[in-house]
Order: structure tokens, then sequence, then C-alpha cells
């Protein structure tokens, strides 16, 4: 580069490299945790949108029009369709219900069937349903492969047996056995008929822009009976586990980009440093504020475009090993990221460049140049402090364009305000007593009070710095263990992976005598009754004002009603009293979402019969426990008189596998649905989730490195100089040695007890406000927090510092 | 001079430093220089700036190590040795003063003045400190932090750290440049005063003519050097 250019683009700004660095790094760490944010959620939504076979779906209870299929594609998105409902056949001369369920062409439009050509053959995935003129069953009618069996008034052959059905399973009790058509044939069988009840569904799938578009012009359109449904309200087994993951995704972006800030506040507080003598100069020639500042911001803007590309191009790079893990492990590619993350990383960059580099120039601007010259302290001024505030608002200002909600922006800053405000305080009074007062080697002790308490060094508040930087790292693992340890809860080594449904409610008891004479663990057997909610507190559903597509969902939701002397397991009363036989127990999110109160009536209809109770409890329920779970559990007495049916989960191993034949034939009309295969997809979920999840802590690691680092090298003149004092003064490679690890493992001790007991008070408050978890007392999290600490700050800090214990003692007279 | 009243010995002791331009690679800072100092001897080294004063005082003192020649420091070759050596002959034998006073900040005068004692770990260190302060005049000011005191009351302690150690060789760069007339003078008095109770060598750098003829000899040095 010729000098001319090199002047022209390369800032003038001592040690502008290092604040360079912060903020390339600032900007990978925006942009990479952006992108991880954006692409693992459209992921893991992907991936739930496969248990969907789609994006979204529109579910109507009669026929949809066509235009809402052509707007769809209009909007750039793919369509299929699917009509179900409950038909019967013969077998054996004998009736059976089934699940008929014609698709398109096009079906599925997220994950895959899944077919067998024969009985016990391996599962091979298909593109798309059964073509015009065949039939597809499951595997409990693999009886009837090759045969021609009678639907409505069309006659069709058998050709496949299906093993797996992305979207089976929303109603995992009231499955009938599947048998699935072409839509094309659906009108020659006849079965449509104004009393069929079937249900007609659009699935629709592509961008999600598009996707919300689309949302945003049907939903106005919906009439009673029609509703759409996303992943957001679909699955009740998957949408916890979605939540929080995401919320654990915004809260992991957030802290990250908190320790970012931190790096950048504390280099740029050093590049104003080292500018101040230089501003003074300039200030005695005449030079005048205003030209001084022009001069500087030219410089930062140099500056910045200096660090964003390189920024950039390193966050862009950071997903790859993100998608190389996945894209191994599960052999997935990452979906396309957008240009928000870049755009947001660079526009970060800028305010905190200029938050944190304005303050301590104006301030310099202001200050008399002999004070600066002369090194005198400059007093505390209103106008400093005032000054200071521009910092906050660039602070504010980037949370809240991360966040995208100021009150959130707002109370998060002032929780960090608070705790950098008051921690050097806290930290000061046990450091000043171990130091003063503390056993060791005088010399020692006086020279880290010195490094550490000094004033003018703000050695605590870099502490506090890495402190909260800890706790934020400590923060995340412990909410990841906390989700983690959850999700192992809920999904235990010996959960059910079958479901016997359609039990005659009079052998319920002897199935689960006979089950239990094999070894085989089932749940008890629950009677279920469906059923329609008709009126709360004597207010018809269809008068209430209702918010919100759950409630309409509920709404319009066939109960399954059940009864229980005990409470189920892995539910826990949250109001009221568990009273069976007294009134109705309601799930919680429902009773939320329909306004429904302890005492309220709730009526419910059953063929015509109505019948109502009060609600004597509402509980919580942990929908993802793959057990038996209810919306409603109703007492014994109102389900007693009702036509009803029995289902219970049981835990199958593969020894047993082979008494399920015998069951049947001892059982017959007893469905048995195998629920293993879905289970595992909804595993694999979880588990990318809490890969996600630690491939995020490691990215907050790196931040804090940073923020270290930074802290180091901004203090390495002084410390060349004590050293070299030390040194002058006759001191050996061993106390040097002392000097430069006692600073390190006291800075990371400090740090670590203190961010182990932010995280505690922090945790306790996220784990239940954002998670719905219990807080706990972790004796772990201190010993990890006080390591941590020492290892993360010492190690480094001495790789980065043993350099300097060569430091020659001739530098002391050079200056 | 018989080399056991030698405090410091110098033969042919020449350094150069890079320099700046392809012509001229190597800057000769300190040639062939030769030098003998006893013990209670005050050698007052003055020059121009640039002429290799400090480059001298720093080799004598073992703060650097030179490209050639003898040098010998208590009777030790320390132009053989590497810098653990050198600063373990230092380390409770020899005493500084610096121009920009060099203490520890954060830490009191009496933390200070205890420092390079504690660190050869020599007996009574913090009787030994508190007299040393109190030489000097500062009995008033032990715990005070050393940045709130004035430039002379600093140079008071760095030359009460020299004291405690009651030093064999006392060496001091340019100590009063950062110090008004009448101050500077006070610190010279407390120097020779010090040398006089300790019997302690003193090599003092300085390019003012009135304190450089306060010594038993004064060595001129231009161009790395002596001159006559």
């Amino acid at each position: 580069m010729n000098a001319e250019l090199r002047r022209l683009l390369v800032p003038r700004l001592s040690g502008a490299w290092l604040l360079a660095l912060a903020l390339v790094i600032t900007v990978s760490i925006v942009t990479a945790s952006q992108l991880f944010t954006d692409r693992i959620g459209r992921m893991l939504d992907r991936q739930a949108a496969e248990l969907l076979a789609a994006d979204l779906l529109v579910v109507s209870s009669e026929p949809l029009p066509d235009s809402w299929t052509a707007l769809a594609r209009a909007h750039g998105l793919k369509t299929a369709a699917t009509v179900s409902l409950r038909s019967a056949i013969f077998v054996d001369d004998a009736p059976q219900l089934v699940e008929l369920k014609a698709v398109s062409r096009d079906y599925p439009l997220r994950g895959r069937l899944e077919i067998r050509d024969r009985p016990l053959d391996p599962a091979r995935p298909v593109a798309q349903g059964p073509t015009v003129g065949e039939l597809w069953v499951d595997d409990k009618l693999a009886a009837l492969l090759g045969d021609r069996i009678e639907l409505g008034e069309a006659r069709l052959p058998v050709t496949r047996l299906i093993a797996f059905e992305p979207d089976r399973g929303g109603s995992l009790f009231n499955l009938a056995p599947r048998v699935m058509m072409a839509l094309e044939d659906l009108d020659a069988t006849g079965l449509i008929v104004p009393s069929s009840r079937a249900r007609y569904r659009l699935l629709v799938a592509g961008e999600a822009a598009a996707l919300r578009a689309f949302r945003s012009v049907i939903e106005p359109l919906l009439r009673e009976g029609q509703q759409i449904q996303g992943l957001d309200n679909a699955r009740p087994e998957l949408r916890r586990t979605l939540e929080r993951t995401r919320t654990f995704f915004a809260l992991a972006t957030l802290l990250t980009l908190v320790i970012a800030m931190i790096a950048i506040a504390l280099t740029a507080a050093q590049a104003a440093a080292r500018e101040q003598t230089m501003v003074a100069v300039m200030r005695s020639f005449g030079i005048s504020g205003r030209r001084l500042l022009r001069h500087q911001l030219v410089q930062l803007f140099k500056l910045w475009l200096w660090a964003v590309p390189p920024g950039l191009l390193l966050g862009w790079l950071a997903q790859f090993p993100l998608q190389g893990l996945l894209g191994a492990w599960f052999g997935l590619r990452l979906p396309e990221a957008t240009v928000l993350p870049y755009a947001q990383a660079a526009l970060v960059a800028a305010i905190a460049l200029l938050g944190f580099s304005l303050p301590p120039l104006l301030r310099l601007l202001d200050t008399p140049p002999s004070q600066v010259l002369r090194a005198l302290p400059q007093p505390p001024s209103l106008r400093a402090r005032l000054l200071r505030g521009i910092s906050l608002l660039a602070l504010f200002a980037i949370i809240w364009l991360m966040l995208g909600q100021a009150l959130q922006a707002a109370v998060l800053l002032l929780v960090i305000l608070l705790i950098a405000g008051l921690m050097p305080l806290v930290l000061r009074a046990p450091l000043r007593l171990l130091l003063r007062y503390g056993g060791g080697r005088f010399w020692l002790r006086a020279y880290l009070y010195s490094r550490l308490l000094a004033p003018g060094r703000h050695a605590l508040t870099v502490v506090t710095g890495f402190s909260i930087t800890l706790m934020a790292l400590l923060l995340l693992t412990q909410v990841k263990d906390a989700l983690l340890e959850d999700w192992a809860l809920q999904l235990p080594k010996d959960r059910p992976n079958y479901f016997l449904v359609n039990i005659p409610p009079e052998r319920s008891a002897e199935l689960e005598s006979w089950l239990a004479d094999r070894g085989i663990s089932a749940s008890p057997a629950y009677p279920l009754v469906r059923a329609r909610l008709t009126a709360i507190d004597g207010v018809p559903v269809s008068e209430l004002r209702l918010q919100g597509n759950e409630a309409h969902r509920l709404v319009n939701h066939v109960f399954n009603l059940s009864w229980s002397e005990t409470l189920p397991p892995d539910n826990a009363v949250t109001a009221g009293t568990w009273s069976p036989d007294q009134g109705f127990s309601v799930e919680q999110g429902m009773a939320e979402e329909l306004g429904i109160g302890l005492g309220d009536r709730l009526q419910f209809s059953v063929g015509g019969e109505v019948f109502e109770a009060p609600v004597r409890s509402i509980r919580s329920v942990l929908w993802e426990n793959f057990r038996p779970n209810f919306y409603v559990l109703a007492p014994r007495g109102l389900l007693q008189t009702l036509p009803r049916t029995a289902l219970l989960s049981a835990r199958v191993t593969h020894e047993q596998q082979a008494q399920l034949q015998p069951l049947l034939q001892r059982f017959p009309g007893v469905l048995l649905l195998d629920v293993s295969e879905l289970m595992d997809r909804i595993l694999g979920i979880i588990d990318r989730a809490s890969l996600s999840l630690q491939f995020f802590l490691a990215f907050a690691l790196l931040a804090g490195l940073l923020v270290l680092l930074s802290v180091l090298f901004g203090s390495r003149a002084d410390r060349a100089r004590e050293m070299a004092l030390l040194r002058a003064l006759g001191a050996s490679g061993r106390h040097l040695r002392a000097a430069q690890l006692g600073e390190l493992l006291l800075m990371g001790l400090m740090a670590g007890l203190f961010a182990a007991l932010l995280a505690q008070l922090i945790g306790a408050v996220v784990s239940v406000r954002l998670f719905d978890l219990s807080p706990s007392f972790s004796p772990a999290l201190w010993l990890t927090g006080a390591l941590a600490g020492v290892v993360m700050v010492s190690l480094p800090g001495w790789l980065f510092l043993r350099h300097g214990l060569r430091i020659r003692p001739m530098r002391l007279l050079r200056g | 001079m018989n080399a056991e009243n030698r405090c410091i010995g110098l033969s042919g002791v020449s350094k150069s430093v890079a320099g700046a331009t392809a012509d001229a690679p190597r800057l000769q800072i300190v040639e062939d220089i030769s030098l003998e100092v006893k013990f209670g001897e005050a050698v007052v080294i003055s020059g121009e700036s640039g002429s290799g004063k400090t480059t001298l005082l720093g080799l004598m003192a073992g703060l650097d190590s030179a490209d050639s020649g003898r040098i010998e420091l208590l009777g030790e070759r320390i132009d053989r040795m590497d810098e653990e050596q050198r600063a373990a002959v230092r380390r409770g034998q020899v005493g500084f003063v610096f121009q920009s006073f060099h203490l520890v900040r954060g830490a009191d005068a009496l933390q200070n003045v205890l420092l390079p004692m504690e660190l050869a770990a020599l007996p009574d260190a913090a009787e030994r400190a508190r007299d040393s302060l109190q030489r000097v005049g500062l009995s008033g000011r032990l715990e005070t932090p050393v940045e709130r005191l004035s430039g002379g009351e600093q140079q008071r302690v760095a030359i009460a750290r020299a004291y405690a150690l009651r030093p064999r060789i006392l060496f001091a760069d340019e100590p009063t440049g950062n110090l008004d007339r009448r101050t500077g003078e006070q610190i010279i008095d407390l120097m020779f005063a010090l040398r006089d109770d300790t019997g302690a060598a003193l090599v003092l750098v300085t390019h003012e003519q009135r304190l450089a003829e306060r010594g038993d000899r004064q060595l001129w040095l231009e161009q790395g050097r002596f001159d006559g």
C-alpha cells in the first residue's frame, strides 16, 4: 500500500489494533450467535415440522376453498392436502374401525413416509404416498396385504405396509389402524357425506416470511371449525422443548453479547487512555476541540471499516464446525441463513465503538491539557457522569436491537449496572482484609495490594467484568444442565413404547393383570370418554371471548375425559385440592387459555348427553413423558354411565415382543400402537437441541477469554514496568512468577466465587421465570465457579504473561 | 586499587544497538569503557543527551548486558552471568534511585521500602524500613499511599527504599530530573548523607553540572567514550 493510501485508510489511533481485534471478535460473536440462533432455530422448526409433515396446517371440518391453496402457492409456498375420517372395513367378516387418510401427490411436505413391501421387511423411505388405485395400511392390518378390500363403494388392493407416518400421533390414544389412499380415489368411495365428520387439512411449507404472510392473510378468513396449526400449537409434547430451547438460545446470545460488550468497553477505554497525551498536546497547540473530535471520529470510522469485514467473515466461518458436527451426526444440512445477522453485527459494532469511545474522548476535550500532561487526577464532575450515559445508551440500544423489546432491554441493563456498580464494592472488602492482614509473604501481599486495589488501576472493575463473564457461563451451564436433567427426567429409560387403546372397560382389570403376570410394566388402565366442552360456568363456548389459536383449538377439541383415583405420574396440583370424586381436574395451560378457575362449572356433551361438575383442582402436566396425559380428569360417577373404552401405556422390551401376538388374540379389538419410532424422532430433536446448547457454551467461553486477554494486554506496559522494578531490586525468577501467578490466581478465585454467587441468585430467578424449573442450591456450582475462575484466568493469563518475566530491568532506566 | 577495595570494575566494555538505517546497521552506545569504583567513593557520570550515560549505569548495575568487555560488581564477574544470576548479586546489596521514582502504586510508603528487603529476606525489615523513612523525614507518612505524596516525597521514599537495605552500592539515574531545584538539592544531600552513613559507593548519573561537582570523581561521557 503506498504511503498516501495508507494515510487515507489506516486509522491513526494509538493501539488501534487492540480495539480493532476486540471489534472483530465482537462482530464475529454477534454474527455467529445470530446465525446459530437463526439457523438452529429453523433447523429445530424443520425437525419438528417433520412431525407435522408441514410447516403450517390449516385444519377444517369442511372442505377448504381451492383459493386458499392458490393463495399459498402465490406466496411461494409448497402445498399438499389430506382428508381424514373414520370408517370401517371388514376383516374376517368382522367390522374394524380404521382411520382413513386420503393424501395428495405431494404429501408429506416435511419428513418422509416409510413403508414395507412385506411384514418384517426393513422400512424404506418413499417420496410420496399411495398412487391412484392402491391402498397402504399400517402394520396392524398386515394380514390384509395383497387383498382387495371394500372401502365404502370402492374396492382397492392393499399394496404396501406403512412403517412410519410423520404426522401420526397427534392424538395418540385415538388411533385406529391407518388406511391410506390417494386423494383422487376418495370420491369413488362415497364415504364423504355430511355426517362423516371428515377433517380436511391443507399442508403448507416454505420460507418463514412467506409463511407469516400467508398466515396473516388466512387467519381473518377462518370460520368456526377451522384453525391454523403451527409448530407453536400443534404438538404439546414438542412445544415445551422447542420453547425452552429457543429461550435458552436467546439467553445465550444475550449473555455472550454482554461479554463481548465488556471486551469492547475495556479496549475502547484503553485506546482512549493512550490517546490522551496526543490530544492534550494538540490542545496545547491550539487545535480546536471540534476539529480534534472530527479527527477522532474519522479514525474510529476507519477502524470500523477495517474490523467489520473480517468479523463478519469469522462469524460466517464459525458456523461450519457446527454444521459439520450436526451434519455428520444427523446427516442434515443446516438451512441457509438470512442477511439479517450480518447487518445486525455491523450495526452493533458501530454503536459499541461510538458508545464506548466517545465518552472518554469528550471528557478529555473538556480537561485542561496541563492536567493531562502533568498526569494529575481528573476530578469527578457531573458532566463526566453524563458523558458516561452515552455508553449506557449504546448498551441499551444494542440489547434492544438484539432482544427486540425495550422493556426487557431496560431491565437487563439495570441488572447489569447494578451488578457492575455494586460488585467492586463487595469485592474490595474481603480482598483488602486478605491482603492487609492475611498470611504469606509481606512483599507479595504488598505487590498484590498494589495491583488489585490501587486507585486508577480499575483491577476490581476488571474482576467484575470477568466475574460477569464467568457468571454468564455458569448460568448457561446451570440452565443447560437443568434443562437436560429435566428432559432426562421426562424421558426415563423405562418410558412406555406401546399404547394399548380401545380396551373394553369391563376387561381392563384383566388386561392389567395379564400384563403384570408377564412382567410387562404398564400404567393403570385409564377410562376414556370422548366429549366436547359445551359451556363454562353456564356460558356456551360459542359465546366465550377467546384469544389466540390455542383457545380456539381447545374449544373445538374432542376431549378424552378420564378418571383416576390417584394423581397421575408427572402431574402436580397447582391450585385447589386433588379430590377425584368431587369435580373436574383441569390442566393448567388449558385453564389459563380458557380462563377456567377453581369452582367454575364445566359442561361437556357426549353424543347429545350433557353433564356438568365444578372444577376442584388445576394440574400441571408433563406432556413430554409419553404416558397417558389428560386435559380433563372427571369424577368417576360421571363417566361410569357413558360409553367408554380404556387405554394404558406399556414398556415392552425386545424379549417381551413375542407376547404381543397372544395379547391380541386374548383381547381382540384392542389396538396396539408402537410409539417407539415417534419417540426416537422426538428424542433426536432433544439430542440436537442439547448439542447446540453445548456449542453455544463454547462460544461464550471464547468471548470470556477475549475479555481476559484484552485486560492483560491493556495492562502490559504497567506490568512490564513493575516486573522490571522487582528485577532491579533483586527479585529472582521465582519471585516474579509468584507475583504474576498470585495476581492471576487471586483474580480468578475472586471472579469465580462471585460469579458463582451471582449465577446462583440469577439462576434461581431465570429457572423459575423463564424455564418453569425449581431453583436449587448447588455446591457444585460454587466449586465449578472457583475452579473455572482460577483455571480460566490463570492458564491463558500465564501463557500470555510468562514472556514478561524475561523483561530486562534496563527498561526502567529507559523510562 | 586493590581488589578488596574495588566495588565496580569495568574493562573494555562496549555496547551497541540495532541502527535505524541500512547504512548503519549497528549504533555504538558505549565503546571500550574501562573504570573502577571503590567503596565509599562518589562517582558522577555526566554527558549530553544520548551520550550513553544511562546505558553505562545499566551495564555497571547488571541491568543490561554488554557486547564485549569485562564487568565486575561486588567481586563477581557479572558479564558472564544471566539475568537471574545478576539479580542475585544485586539482591540486598544494591540500591537504586530512579528519575521517575518507580514506586509501587497503591502500596504505602512503608510497603514500598519493605519490598526489596522482603525480596532479599533481610532480618528486622520492618524496623529498618521505619528507621529509613524517619531518616528521610517521612516518619509521619508511613501509611500514606505513595501516589498521594508530592514528587519530592516520592523520591525520598525511593531513597529510603535504597537506604534501608544498607547497600554497598547506590546507583542513581538523574534523581533530580523530575524535581525543582530546591527539592533536588535536598535529595542530593540525602543521598550523600546515606553514602557517608553506610560507606557505600555512589554512582550518580546527571547532566546538571552543579550536582556533578559534588562527586569525588567526575566523568564526562561523549559519544560512548570518556572524554579526557
